[in-house]
């Protein structure tokens, strides 16, 4: 057990490594030298070409790429992602790590959502497999499927905030803030987990050991809940649970539309103003937040599944 | 397969649905009442009327003529992207399946790591990294995408690669190329039909998320997304302009996601679930 | 003597798509205490299906026809309900696939228990006790370490023991078998099927045998059916369906049989040795 846990975040560091040094690929394809870059961050008034040569000096540019990229590693490790290019003033970090927690409550709480919305549902359409309830679902999740996210925030805005009044349009601050844009980014998810719950629930309905439950004339509610749904939430939960960087990911483009500062917002003005170290820790963020989650959900499966603990004799 | 195609009456439906979108993105100069480009500003948000059938926008300038012209870069834009995906995947899951060795390894190891990295964010990163551009975000959706379809097709070649039809091909003296295009891609054609359906309604939506964040097709040019960009600050007075095109893409996106599942089901009748 | 259960004239179909396709035709068939009925037949003769039908262990596109009745009563018609309840007590009803037929999740403890909670009144302590009780009956070492177990550290023979056990241990007065040698080795095969020929012994349980295998059929029945492709193609003694089918496709089985038999007791006889 202990082996496979420290071979699983072993096997993690290559994949880590990847993505490292794809973002650091990244920032030297950028067309602008680092060097003039540089200089226009620390204001300097005339960029001359010696001025240009002394920086790339001092930043180490001409050292070996291999050089460079362990060096950047390095100070990524000590959480040093440089300034920002379009106000110096501020570093990375402290713009990552001003977003973050409203990108983090809005996914939090589109998770909850979803896991509250679609769990229920995709139980009962299994249960009721056919009937005109799970029809309508099918039909609903047939159609979220194809329903830009964006969109979909929009005609809430209009139906909810503007016709009704119900619910402040955009910004952040209160609950009734977060309502809106957690909705929006759930909803794409519920429609996928419902269908997910769905059918893995209708698998494990075939499964001998349902067929053996009915036949020792356990109850249907036991059977359901006990024996069927347990099994598919072992599946669907890791599942979900691997799910939380994409619902941060996908919060990109909800966060425009409701103008949440979280880091989409961050991201999308940082594309804009071509202020690329911002964008560069933002992929490196997320996709490191990719590799944790897989791993960690991975960890607590083979925690939770007898068939995968190993025998402690 | 076309009988049973045929037989599907929903794949009959939506294939017709399409080809008629298509037809009136093709004549859209004789459809469009409008100039999509022309300015009426005193005319600004006026309501339906036979000179406007959906009215106009902030510009006073036709919303159903924008509409159609709309279908333009929206299905091109798509179908672009997925010729770009599928000719990238078949040439390099064809590679891989067929010759193995080291041009394997090295493919499938570029598709392991294009498959693990989340792929909204590649978009953001490529787009970022190359510029706002309409030619960029289809150029990051091909490089995100190609993976799955190198993967499906390598495995594809492997099943079929020792089949006994192309071993006779072989036998017969057909050059490699040959073998390659000629037996192999027809067998895994239908195959890669649904999938490419499938795939179009994803690129549709992409896209149109892309342009309505202004990272695609820019502002004066009438595509769906673009325009509901523009709706977006006017939705409190004329929401017309904001419930149009948004129908618009969730209909055609579901006709395609329908028809790729009428194609899965004619392809083979045991997945009939959801 | 009164049959414990007696068939009349099932017949099963499936519902698609507001076609019913027939799969079984009409069967009769009837057991008495403390006597064995051999079902044989093919995979997809029927021969599962008919009993599931009768003790309504099919999905809700099934529809089932006909008459059996069990101790006076009618379950063609009961309601889930009261299916359930002749389920696991009165009807005990072993399946094929001992590795798959316990949940994955749970300990063996767990899903006897559950059982028993189900079916009767005991507290928890004397749950346990019986748990125990079964394995020990089962001929299992070490119950108390097994009882803790999950289903996947245990070996099928063990599991289809355990099935029997929990079984028996109802005192069910039918006992289905649902070709429970199929799926396990053939010395393990042949402890389970000495467990059966027990049971059959010392107690008076009705017993039905269902299987594709002739030698299987033939160490337990006192009475055979034959199905084909759901119709009865014959019915006996096993010596009567043995010496002179009466059908055609009751004939091809025994003579297949037949034919392995004397190759097996040729090669046997030219070693020279062994009997059982």
């Amino acid at each position: 057990m202990k082996s496979y846990i420290v071979n699983r975040i072993l096997s993690a560091i290559p994949l880590l490594l990847m993505i490292s040094f794809l973002c650091f690929v990244f920032i030297n394809m950028i067309p602008s030298d680092p060097a003039e870059v540089a200089l226009r961050v620390r204001q300097t008034p005339v960029i001359t070409e010696e001025a240009i040569l002394q920086v790339r000096e001092e930043l180490g540019l001409n050292d070996p790429y291999l050089v460079r990229y362990l060096r950047w590693v390095g100070d990524c490790l000590k959480l040093d992602f440089g300034v920002s290019y379009t106000n110096p003033s501020r570093t990375v970090l402290g713009e990552i790590s001003r977003c973050f927690p409203a990108t983090f409550v809005l996914a939090m709480s589109s998770l909850v959502i979803v896991i509250v919305l679609s769990l229920p549902i995709g139980f009962f359409c299994a249960v009721y497999k056919d009937s005109l309830f799970d029809r309508i679902v099918r039909g609903i999740v047939f159609m979220t499927t194809a329903m830009p996210a964006y969109w979909v925030g929009l005609l809430l805005i209009w139906l909810i905030s503007i016709k009704w009044d119900l619910l402040p349009t955009s910004g952040s601050g209160t609950i009734k803030h977060l309502i809106l844009p957690s909705l929006t980014v759930a909803l794409t998810y519920i429609s996928t987990y419902i269908r997910l719950i769905r059918n893995n629930m209708l698998e494990n309905m075939k499964e001998d050991y349902v067929l053996y439950a009915n036949v020792r004339g356990l109850k249907q509610s036991t059977i359901l809940v006990r024996h069927i749904l347990k099994n598919s939430l072992h599946t669907c939960i890791v599942a979900i649970g691997m799910s939380v960087p994409q619902l941060m990911a996908g919060t990109i483009v909800v966060e425009n539309v409701f103008a949440w500062p979280g880091l989409g917002k961050l991201c999308i003005a940082s594309i804009f103003n071509r202020d690329y170290p911002v964008i560069q820790t933002y992929v490196l963020l997320i996709g490191t937040l990719f590799v944790v989650f897989n791993l960690l959900f991975d960890i607590i499966q083979s925690i939770a599944d007898p068939r995968l603990r190993r025998e402690v004799s | 397969m076309w009988r049973r195609f045929l037989k599907n009456r929903m794949a009959v439906i939506m294939m017709g649905f399409l080809a008629v979108i298509t037809l009136a993105g093709v004549f859209a100069p004789l459809l469009a009442p409008n100039d999509p480009y022309a300015n009426d500003i005193l005319n600004k948000f006026a309501g339906f009327s036979l000179k406007y059938p959906l009215g106009t926008d902030q510009l006073g300038r036709c919303i159903l003529s924008r509409m159609i012209y709309g279908i333009r870069p929206t299905l091109f834009l798509s179908l672009l992207t997925m010729t770009g995906t599928i000719g990238l995947g078949c040439i390099l899951g064809l590679l891989a399946g067929y010759f193995r060795g080291p041009v394997e390894e090295i493919i499938m190891r570029a598709v392991d790591v294009m498959m693990s990295f989340p792929s909204q964010i590649m978009v953001f990163a490529v787009v970022a990294l190359l510029g706002v551009d309409v030619r960029n975000v289809i150029l990051a959706n091909v490089l995100i995408k190609w993976a799955w379809y190198a993967r499906m097709i390598r495995t594809n070649v492997m099943k079929y690669r020792d089949k006994n039809f192309v071993l006779f091909s072989r036998c017969v003296g057909s050059g490699e190329p040959f073998i390659l295009f000629r037996h192999l891609l027809p067998s895994i054609a239908s195959e890669m039909a649904v999938l490419a359906t499938l795939d179009i309604g994803w690129a549709i939506l992409n896209i149109s998320t892309l342009s309505f964040l202004g990272l695609g097709v820019q502002a004066p040019t009438p595509e769906w997304g673009a325009m509901l960009n523009e709706a977006k600050n006017v939705m409190t007075t004329n929401p017309v302009q904001m419930i149009a095109p948004g129908l618009a893409i969730v209909i055609v996106v579901a006709a395609f996601n329908l028809l790729g599942d009428a194609l899965r089901d004619a392809l083979d009748p045991k997945e009939v679930d959801v | 003597m009164e049959p414990v259960l007696e068939v009349k004239n099932l017949v099963v179909g499936h519902c698609r798509k507001k076609q019913i396709q027939p799969i079984i035709k009409g069967i009769d068939f009837k057991v008495f205490p403390g006597q064995c009925l051999g079902i044989l037949g093919e995979s997809g003769s029927g021969k599962s299906m008919s009993l599931k039908a009768v003790m309504g262990l099919l999905g809700a596109d099934f529809s089932v026809t006909g008459e059996a009745f069990f101790g006076g009563e009618n379950l063609i018609g009961k309601t889930k309900e009261q299916l359930r309840q002749i389920r696991g007590k009165r009807v005990a009803m072993i399946l094929q696939n001992p590795m798959t037929c316990f949940d994955p999740l749970y300990r063996i403890e767990d899903q006897l228990s559950e059982t028993y909670r189900e079916h009767t009144d005991l507290g928890r302590k004397e749950i346990y006790e019986k748990s125990l009780a079964v394995l020990i009956a089962m001929q299992i070492k070490n119950p108390e370490e097994v009882v803790k177990k999950y289903p996947h550290q245990l070996s099928g023979g063990m599991l289809q023991r355990i099935m029997i056990g929990l079984s028996m241990s109802m005192e069910p007065d039918l006992l289905i078998a649902d070709e429970p040698t199929t799926a396990i080795d053939a010395i393990t095969q042949f402890e389970i099927m000495k467990e059966f020929i027990r049971i059959k012994k010392e107690s008076n349980t009705a017993m039905i045998f269902i299987s594709h295998d002739l030698a299987v059929i033939s160490a337990i029945s006192d009475e055979v059916l034959v199905l084909n492709k759901g119709k009865m193609a014959d019915q006996g003694s096993f010596r009567q369906i043995y010496e002179q089918p009466k059908d055609p496709y009751t004939r091809l089985l025994v003579e297949k049989k037949k034919s392995v038999m004397d190759q097996y007791h040729r090669v046997l006889g030219r070693k020279g040795v062994m009997s059982q």
